[in-house]
């Protein structure tokens, strides 16, 4: 079935295509968005029972092999350390996020020229900047000014509660001398454009009932549709049509009823994640683009980027926060900029965590031998519970090309569309990283008072971001699109998502993401006379 | 109890399975009068741990329960069953049956399940109701903490 030809074709709904479509609004231009999820009910969310623990393993997991929606894909994971961990609904992964929201670094954007590895970006920290201050504001960003491991940046709301646990851990951070600071925070903690400001639910990584977590359903989608945007959700897209002159047309997709569709487009934009928008270009062979559209390079899908994690634990002895409030607290970047003296370069951050849920601490006591079954069950447990508190380091993965999206020659999802296989291996260098940062993260929760500490490394299911598949860059045989997200070799094709990272930094990728978005919107209407030349 | 309906399945299982998987769920998680919590083994835990439960599992899990009731009465003349709360404990320490492949497929749902009955919660002091729309009260915490951070400076590279 063919559709009436549109003027921006979007696909994705998630971080970055909802801060696409919110910016491209106010041209004016007939602009159509095709989800392949579904919008989320958060009076739904699991929050608003008693056993909101228990859904994490559910339709509210973070991995989309288990947690058996139909709307999810499959994706081969076997061959890597780390599995991906997605969500797929009007606002993406950031219905299941922390909230965790930092900014990228002014050194983040120079790794070639800083530390002699990777490549620099053809932008840097002042060009992102008022993009980083717009999505700040469309968000709704809690933190506190000030922080010395930045440039200054605006505060808007005040930071989420250090709480005992933050509290804790910053004693134990000033003990070492070590940086530390209230988190960055995508979660309201004033009513905020039309959200309830945060009431510490503690459930944010399975959706926010409160609505004070920044979802880009409840930020940017609402006011897209208000200008005129089209959303259509329960719309998987199966490949991207060209023409004989090398430009895109639209895309084949299938509604819900499993129906094909062709929605053609003056202009089309991905917005699909690292592994999603590589999957659809991989997909999209024609006789003239027998590897994949866009890839002259051969880079789609190649240079995938997770951040391998470690998790850290502490076991306190008196009782913390628990599974009360926002994950998130306070991080620490002492450890972030590249030091000579170490035998690794770049860094990572300290995201502390508050605590555990009352399922959780039982699941990580009884996975790490310190809770047995039996008669003991019961006083281990007591030492667990609101006991726990800890943090993760994010570390920066550099981009290798043999870490890669591909497809599988079998996986299929419910459309018949191939699935997407990764494959990935941690560097030599986020090896040693890891190590280093569980080495002083045990220093600092024993000077927090910490009395166990137990270690995960790396988080084998904290696939969460994805990054680096089809990167920017001026030139057309090192990168996929150029500077401002267009494909050199599709000129009305665009990307907006993590796919077009050069490097990961040391830190959440979201913030980054959306800006980068922004950005790009931006460029497009300014250069919207001679967009394709 | 909760109403888990995301992972129930709509299964049924026999007094027989039932008694088999409460013995053992009692066994892995004991009753406590000083605590005054129940044992996993509880009757209403039991049916929500069985719910829980994939549908194509209880076959395997069934089968398992029997086999491993059988497993005392060579010893014991009695099933596992059967058998006194602490003699139950004494065999399945014995036999290092927390390594055991049964107890490894029902042990994540049991904690699920045992974890969010209010009996229990309240013996933990958390009241035992959804945390919305109540919420929590979280202390805010003394920002004064960060004077020795401020008086470093600034710690980032500037490019230039």
């Amino acid at each position: 079935m063919k559709s009436e030809k549109v003027d921006v074709l979007i696909v994705g709904a998630g971080a970055s295509g909802a801060a696409a479509a919110w910016s491209l609004a106010d041209t004016r231009m007939r602009i159509v968005c095709l989800e392949q999820g579904e919008w989320m009910n958060p009076s739904e969310y699991p929050t608003s029972r008693v056993d909101w623990e228990s859904r994490n393993f559910g339709s509210m997991g973070i991995n989309p092999n288990h947690r058996g929606r139909d709307t999810d894909y499959a994706i081969n994971d076997t061959d890597s350390p780390i599995s991906v961990a997605n969500f797929n609904a009007v606002g993406g992964s950031t219905i299941l996020y922390a909230g965790h929201f930092p900014r990228f670094h002014p050194s983040d954007f120079r790794v070639r020229s800083l530390d002699g590895v990777a490549d620099d970006w053809p932008i840097d920290y002042t060009t992102l900047e008022p993009y980083y201050d717009e999505n700040d504001r469309m968000m709704g960003v809690s933190g506190l000014a000030g922080d010395p491991a930045y440039p200054p940046k605006p505060q808007i709301m005040p930071p989420v509660p250090m709480g005992k646990s933050g509290q804790t851990l910053a004693e134990g951070f000033n003990k070492l001398g070590w940086h530390w600071w209230p988190s960055d925070t995508a979660i309201a903690t004033e009513d905020y454009d039309g959200r309830a400001q945060c009431i510490n639910l503690g459930g944010c990584y399975t959706g926010c009932t409160q609505g004070a977590k920044a979802s880009s359903d409840i930020t940017y989608w609402p006011k897209a549709i208000r200008n005129g945007v089209e959303l259509r959700t329960r719309c998987r897209v199966r490949e991207i049509t060209v023409n004989g002159s090398d430009f895109a047309t639209g895309v084949v997709y299938y509604d819900e009823n499993g129906e094909e569709h062709h929605q053609e487009a003056e202009i089309v934009i991905l917005a699909c994640n690292g592994v999603g928008t590589p999957r659809l270009l991989l997909n999209s062979t024609s006789s003239r683009f027998p590897n994949g559209l866009a890839n002259s390079s051969g880079l789609v899908g190649k240079n995938l980027m997770f951040h391998p994690y470690a998790l850290i634990t502490g076991v306190f002895p008196e009782e913390l926060d628990g599974y009360m409030g926002p994950g998130v607290c306070i991080w620490s970047q002492e450890f972030y900029e590249t030091d000579p003296s170490r035998d690794f370069v770049r860094g990572f951050t300290y995201e502390c965590s508050r605590g555990r849920g009352i399922v959780g601490s039982a699941m990580i006591g009884l996975g790490y031998g310190r809770i047995p079954w039996g008669s003991e069950h019961h006083s281990a447990y007591r030492k667990f519970h609101k006991r726990l508190a800890g943090m993760s380091a994010i570390c920066e993965d550099l981009p290798e090309e043999h870490n890669t999206v591909t497809l599988d020659p079998s996986l299929t999802d419910s459309n018949g569309i191939p699935c997407p296989k990764i494959s990935y291996t941690l560097s030599e260098n986020s090896e040693k990283m890891l190590e280093f940062a569980i080495a002083r993260s045990t220093e600092v929760l024993k000077a927090s008072g910490a009395e166990d500490i137990l270690t995960e490394c790396p988080i084998a299911h904290g696939g969460w971001h994805l990054m680096g598949t089809a990167r920017m860059g001026t030139d057309p045989e090192k990168s996929v699109v150029n500077d401002w997200g267009r494909s050199h070799d599709v000129r009305n094709l665009f990307i907006v998502d993590g796919s077009i990272f050069v490097t990961s930094a040391g830190v959440n990728p979201t913030r980054t993401i959306q800006a980068l978005a922004l950005y790009i919107a931006d460029s497009m209407k300014k250069r919207i006379a001679n967009l394709f030349d | 109890m909760p109403n888990n309906s995301e992972i129930i399945s709509n299964v049924t299982i026999d007094e027989k399975v039932r008694l088999q998987l409460g013995a053992l769920l009692d066994t892995m998680i004991p009753p406590n009068d000083y605590l005054g919590v129940p044992g996993a083994g509880d009757n209403e835990i039991v049916l929500q741990v069985v719910r829980s439960l994939r549908a194509a599992s209880l076959q395997r899990i069934a089968d398992a329960l029997e086999e491993l009731d059988q497993s005392t009465v060579g010893e014991l003349n009695r099933t596992f069953s059967e058998l006194p709360q602490h003699e139950r404990e004494e065999w399945f320490g014995k036999h290092d049956l927390a390594r055991h492949e049964l107890v490894r497929i029902v042990g994540s749902v049991t904690l699920q399940c045992y974890y969010c009955d209010s009996r229990v919660l309240e013996s933990l002091g958390v009241e035992p109701r959804p945390p919305f729309p109540k919420g929590f009260e979280v202390q805010q915490g003394d920002l004064s903490l960060l004077e020795p951070v401020r008086k470093r400076g600034p710690i980032y590279r500037d490019p230039g």
